[in-house]
């Protein structure tokens, strides 16, 4: 493990980060880019914390259909992909009457890229923010409404108590907004704002090829990084002081009629912008005649199998590392905690960058074959399936898995009728998680597709790029339409595995 | 015969932390032991050895009279040791039925439904056979647990605190059905427990474990007339736990109770040098009556057929309780010692 954390993880970030330090380039240019890159990710992050905050307060907090909602639609925020978002929004605003409107001037410039960064931040601090207030008392504000504090006082208690949530919040919109690409790639270019994870992705693909000015922008996008990774983890540390071992989880309560229905608005608000105008985009352009043949044919099945393959290795990695650790091996432990913290912190954009340095020679020929995808693909998504999976164990009581030891179920049985079918759902979960995220994944499919294997968010973007809406539309439906395909294939198949055996009538 | 549980000088660590020093205790065919101890005293960490889910720092475990660990080369595994266990949360698989449950651990294929059925039967939750352990009430599940645990034919019963998160009428009727199962099917059982009820109901022989020892290992009734601590005296059912000023003179101590000088015949070795005492004693040791030590009553409360009346005596922090047949007045009163029937603890608090 620590070989292939090395061979696929260290080297090619090293290979990549001393560039400008052994080719002697100084030339500190794409300011502009960074610039701009950092003030619409603070822009969209004073947005997007308190917003975050609040929905994760009233999803961790409230009972009813509307706090049902708010959770589905942050997940379908979560889930849909930035560019498929923008590419929707793009066919609504690429009308030459609406194109013309202030709106439309508006949305083809930084405010467009604001609010699209702000929609596919919000669930990013949302998540975050629930994080860390599920973990907090509901007693102060039982307490306070106990005691009869009066509204502002209590309002302020509540403010302070949702002040490491937000500032959590922050400084996960500011590191998500700064490393998205999917926008940059589609609006930015057509808006000619210069962004930062464009810039990086320009000086690798155009010729002549700039390793060295990419790697300068990599240090700038990982030191924002740091800088406010560093911030989200004192917040954290901050917010579990007021944890302790005696918490009772908030209770959910039906909320007040003015404030369920303030949440709807929002609610309704996000849903529109973020899921239902695009999606709906797409759908009346995908149904439009067929201008020229199909495009990029094979890249939905691709990208699937990409999907499911890269899913398979990037759990198999989690599990892996997750038996070292129950194994109790403290040193390969504290290695791979450090290294997933690492990569947590580097995007893909950046690895991806890394591996083009790392593997186009002689002594590991790698770069432009599907394997190396397909590594970058799990390096990127390792710990996305860790988190999940290690959420997934956590969850296990292992008093079930004593119980069958001691009862003394063999191996087998233990394995397929115990662990196997009380970790199916949750890994299942973690698999279509995963699956959809490589399916649908951007940068590093950009830097590393192999010739004539286009990866779907690759040829999305390609057919934007082209302004050819309709195509893109139609592959970006029949992808989605893929992917429902295989959960739901999947879900039969977890469901009839998982249920528990009928008694048959004595 | 060879016993059916013996562990000799085990010690456990977690954590890099000692939490069971050299402890060593027997068990005989068809004798039920409790293992009692505070929170955090080590009790389920030891049973979690003696099960193999964690290996000693030191000693042997035997079951059977075969060695099953001995904190080196031998490690016979959980699922090789011959185990039956009963859980606090009762640790049912929750995508099992309650018939899967029991059926799965059952060795033998043929049959096997129809054995689990009359385990289930025999615990009166045959009924629940069909039915996924959410849907069973917390008396259902531990029920089914007990089915279980009997269904993979232990050669070693062990129950982490079984009846600890069942409510007063469930724990009261599953004590008594489970020390009829351990008499009658003499199985050998390890119980984990802190609750006097247990020792009362469960116990042949009750093991206790404090600071990382064995502190004892006896029977409850012998555990009563001669507790070995504090704790030891509070789970034997001896009443107070009151804190005295005391000291040696000769072989006897004197320990100060309110403005009285009471004499404990062979007291000064129990007192060990300290300068204050814990005094417990029997019910009927310490009672009213019209002429003794001066105090005052203070209240009193009902409790289990008895008033239990609180007095306040000079220089003691903490009133102390002293039955009685009939409510007692409210003020000044006299208090009757058995001094002989006392027992004394050093505190060095």
């Amino acid at each position: 493990m620590a070989g292939l954390i090395a061979t696929f993880f260290v080297y090619p970030l090293l290979r990549l980060l001393v560039m400008p330090f052994l080719s002697g380039h100084g030339a500190a240019g794409d300011w502009p880019a960074f610039a701009v890159s950092l003030l619409l990710s603070v822009g969209t992050a004073i947005v997007a914390a308190p917003l975050g905050a609040l929905f994760a307060l009233f999803t961790t907090t409230a009972a009813g259909p509307v706090a049902r909602a708010a959770t589905l639609t942050l997940w379908g925020l979560f889930l849909t992909p930035s560019y498929m978002l923008t590419t929707g929004w793009m066919i609504i605003f690429s009308g030459h009457a609406l194109r013309a409107t202030l709106a439309g001037q508006a949305f083809f410039g930084v405010g467009g890229l604001l609010m699209l960064y702000v929609v596919k931040a919000l669930p990013f601090s949302a998540l975050v923010a629930r994080a860390t207030l599920a973990a907090a008392d509901s007693a102060p504000a039982e307490a306070a409404a106990i005691h009869g504090v009066p509204f502002i006082p209590r309002v302020r208690i509540g403010l302070r108590l949702l002040a490491p949530a937000m500032a959590v919040g922050f400084a996960i919109a500011v590191i998500e907004t700064m490393q998205e690409f999917g926008i940059p790639a589609t609006l930015g270019v057509t808006s000619h704002v210069p962004i930062l994870t464009y810039a990086i992705y320009q000086h690798l693909a155009e010729t002549p090829t700039d390793f060295a000015g990419a790697s300068i922008l990599c240090w700038r996008l990982i030191a924002v990084a740091a800088v406010f990774g560093g911030l989200a983890m004192a917040c954290r540390r901050q917010g579990a002081a007021i944890q302790h071992g005696r918490m009772r989880p908030p209770a959910r309560q039906r909320p007040a009629r003015r404030r369920e229905l303030a949440f709807a608005a929002l609610t309704c608000l996000f849903a529109l912008v973020g899921i239902v105008i695009p999606v709906a985009a797409l759908f009346v352009r995908a149904l439009q005649p067929l201008t020229a043949s199909m495009p990029h044919p094979g890249a939905v099945l691709r990208s699937l199998g990409f999907g499911m393959v890269g899913a398979t290795m990037s759990l198999g990695v989690a599990v892996l590392i997750l038996r070292l650790r129950a194994a109790g091996a403290r040193r390969m432990t504290a290695v791979l905690d450090v290294a997933l913290v690492a990569n947590m912190a580097v995007p893909g954009l950046v690895l991806a960058a890394s591996y083009i340095v790392a593997f186009n020679n002689d002594l590991l020929p790698l770069y432009g074959t599907r394997l190396l995808l397909l590594i970058g693909y799990t390096a990127g998504m390792a710990p996305l399936a860790l988190r999940m999976m290690q959420g997934a164990l956590d969850d296990l009581d292992p008093n079930l898995v004593a119980a069958a030891r001691l009862h003394g179920l063999p191996r087998l049985t233990r394995l397929v009728d115990i662990e196997g079918m009380l970790l199916i759902r949750p890994f299942t979960y973690a698999y279509l998680l995963v699956a959809a995220a490589i399916m649908f994944e951007l940068p590093v499919s950009e830097l590393l597709y192999p010739p004539g294997a286009t990866p779907l968010g690759v040829a999305i973007v390609t057919l934007d790029q082209m302004s050819d809406y309709a195509a893109s539309a139609r592959l970006a439906l029949f992808g989605l339409g893929a992917m429902a395909g295989l959960a739901l294939l999947l879900a039969a198949g977890v469901a009839l595995l998982a249920a528990p055996r009928r008694l048959r009538p004595a | 015969m060879s016993a059916a549980l013996a562990i000799d000088g085990v010690a456990v660590q977690r954590g890099g932390r000692l939490v069971v020093e050299e402890a060593s205790l027997g068990l005989a065919p068809g004798e039920c032991v409790v293992l009692a101890g505070e929170s955090g005293s080590g009790k389920t960490s030891l049973l979690r050895v003696i099960g193999g889910l964690d290996r000693p720092a030191r000693g042997t475990i035997r079951i059977g009279g075969a060695v099953v660990d001995d904190a080196a080369a031998t490690f016979i595994r959980p699922e090789s040791r011959g185990l039956g266990m009963v859980f606090q949360d009762f640790a049912l698989w929750p995508h099992l039925s309650v018939l899967e449950n029991v059926a799965v651990v059952i060795r033998d294929r043929a049959g096997r439904d129809r054995k689990a059925l009359a385990l289930l039967d025999r615990f009166g939750v045959a009924s629940c056979a069909g039915r996924l352990p959410a849907t069973l009430s917390g008396g259902q599940q531990q029920r089914v647990g007990l089915a279980r645990a009997l269904a993979a034919a232990p050669r070693l019963l062990m129950l982490d605190e079984p009846f600890s998160s069942l409510d007063v009428e469930t724990r009261e009727t599953l004590r008594t059905e489970l020390r009829a199962l351990i008499v009658e099917s003499g199985l050998s059982a390890l119980c984990i427990s802190h609750d006097p009820a247990d020792i009362a109901r469960l116990a042949d022989r009750v093991a206790v474990l404090e600071d990382r020892r064995l502190t004892a290992c006896t029977t409850p009734d012998a555990m009563f007339a001669r507790p070995a601590t504090p704790y030891a005296a509070r789970l034997a059912g001896l009443c107070g736990g009151v804190r005295v000023p005391a000291r040696g003179e000769g072989s006897d101590a004197a320990i100060a109770l309110g403005s009285a000088q009471l004499a404990i015949p062979g007291g000064a070795a129990r007192l060990a040098g300290a300068a204050q005492a814990l005094l417990f004693w029997p019910r009927g040791a310490l009672s009213l009556a019209a002429e003794g030590v001066p105090a005052t009553c203070i209240g009193a409360h009902f409790e289990a057929g008895h008033w239990q009346a609180l007095l306040r005596l000079d220089g003691l922090a903490t009133p102390v309780p002293v039955q009685c047949a009939a409510p007692p007045p409210r003020g000044a009163v006299a208090l009757r010692v058995a001094a002989d029937r006392l027992h004394l603890f050093p505190f060095s608090g």
